[in-house]
């Protein structure tokens, strides 16, 4: 990961756009019964200067790195700004105090979704489960596709887009060069 | 009259000949096969081996300038081995032109061995019309004699020869051959070192492959030969996906995915876009003549 420089421009002639990545911790890519990747396709076109100032891509291996080996997942993943995390991975595979940790440890601006696919009947339970994970204040408990849709299409053309703000945008981007920096 | 008048007439008229050929064979895809995207200067340099070969050609055809009276079996012979000898370095010397080209397929035996074919036969006909000329007159007969048909051999190969040598020589004092082959290097090797290289070590072979990429790009787009303006389209769209990339994106890009059910198709296109663009690239990374000899070896 690159430092951004403060005056960066990220419109062409530039032609250098924030990357945007989209960390998915699940066990499969479907969200809701919808591939990511499709999800994304709909929501990009909605984006204010997608592909010109931002461009947004998904990375799937989020729930292997953190079983793999929770500390050095949090270099990896820390370059992602939007965490989306299936409600199991949290409450299945013992990692609740990894993602705590993991989510303490992001710099304001970074966005946890975590995604809740059960039956409504279940939804308390889970969230019960789920702990004080949802106490942090970046942290939203999603429990519909058209909620996550608008949550991640929010995200992407307001928080994360230089045309919105580039200067949050290139703080967030040093902030996580500087917190890898001092892991490494 | 006589000689001088013999000369002189048949020298105009395939000066028009060929000419109208060069004319004619640049207006069809086929003459890629002859001219290697060649310039007005090399088809004039074109005419200019032509005159010098038919000026031979004055002097040793049978009759009546054969200068040496030699044994027909043994002219025929000579003339097999050197035509055959000649032959198979117009091959390596297509072979050669061949890879100073942005064309994949021009670094293919069977494209090169076409462009061989389209040489010989192009020479054949002109020395054709060179007998027609100089030796029909007094022999008045279409079909050349055997003593002919090996000197004419000698002189076609020749002849060929000496137009590629001209193309060569003009392609291989320029800059192009030696930078294509090491922005391929580069190129393939800085992917390389992505792939394998943990983030950490990574320094700057993102930027090496984009240089090498970007120069690369700027040779197919200058080239009006097949197969290269839809390497050119992507190896640009490629590139440019790839500027945009971080690390992560870059490293999935040259093929360190992670295989697991979470893996996005996305990466996977983009890795395969990548690995067709390695494979043409990696093919032009040997010359035609490379390929054959390390099959020969059965490499």
């Amino acid at each position: 990961m690159e430092r951004y420089a403060e005056d960066r421009e990220f419109e062409p002639p530039d032609k250098k756009p924030h990357n945007e990545g989209i960390c998915l911790f699940s066990d499969s890519k479907n969200c809701y019964g919808d591939d990511l990747e499709s999800i994304l396709k709909e929501i990009t076109s909605k984006i204010s200067g997608y592909e010109e100032t931002i461009v947004a891509d998904p990375h799937g291996e989020g729930l292997d790195l953190m079983l793999d080996d929770p500390v050095e997942a949090e270099e990896t993943i820390l370059k992602s700004s939007l965490w989306l995390i299936h409600y199991e991975c949290i409450t299945k595979y013992d990692l609740k105090s990894d993602f705590r940790k993991a989510i303490n440890s992001t710099p304001p601006r970074t966005q946890v979704c975590i995604l809740i696919d059960a039956p409504e009947t279940e939804h308390d339970d889970i969230e019960n489960d789920l702990d004080k994970i949802t106490d942090s204040k970046n942290v939203y408990t999603v429990k519909s596709k058209a909620v996550l849709k608008s949550q991640m299409r929010q995200y992407l053309d307001s928080n994360v887009n230089p045309k919105r703000g580039k200067e949050e945008v290139i703080k967030w981007n040093n902030n996580v060069c500087d917190l890898i920096d001092a892991r490494t | 009259m006589g000689r001088n008048y013999y000369m002189s007439t048949y020298i105009f008229a395939l000066y028009r000949l060929t000419m109208r050929i060069a004319s004619s064979i640049r207006s069809v895809p086929f003459a890629d096969f002859l001219t290697f995207e060649c310039s007005e200067l090399k088809i004039f340099a074109v005419v200019a081996g032509e005159t010098f070969v038919l000026g031979t050609t004055f002097f040793v055809a049978e009759p009546p300038f054969l200068p040496i009276p030699v044994n027909n079996n043994a002219t025929l012979l000579v003339s097999s081995l050197l035509a055959t000898v000649l032959a198979a370095v117009l091959y390596v010397l297509l072979s050669g032109l061949g890879y100073q080209t942005y064309s994949p397929p021009f670094h293919n035996p069977v494209h090169i061995l076409k462009c061989w074919v389209a040489y010989l036969m192009f020479s054949t006909i002109i020395i054709y019309v060179g007998y027609l000329l100089l030796v029909y007159p007094y022999t008045e007969s279409l079909v050349p004699k055997a003593v002919d048909i090996g000197i004419g051999a000698v002189l076609s190969t020749a002849y060929a020869l000496s137009i590629a040598s001209i193309i060569y020589g003009e392609g291989f004092f320029s800059d192009s051959t030696n930078s294509k082959s090491e922005d391929l290097n580069q190129f393939l090797m800085a992917a390389e070192n992505l792939k394998q290289k943990p983030e950490s070590d990574i320094v700057n072979e993102p930027d090496e492959l984009i240089q090498a990429g970007e120069r690369l790009l700027t040779g197919f787009q200058a080239s009006d030969l097949p197969g290269t303006e839809k390497l050119a389209s992507d190896l640009q769209d490629w590139l440019e996906t790839f500027k945009q990339r971080e690390f992560q994106g870059q490293k999935k890009m040259v093929g360190n995915l992670h295989n697991n059910n979470t893996q996005f198709t996305v990466w996977e296109d983009r890795y395969k876009t990548f690995q067709d663009l390695k494979k043409e690239l990696a093919e032009m990374d040997s010359s035609a003549i490379r390929k054959v000899l390390l099959s020969l070896r059965g490499e």
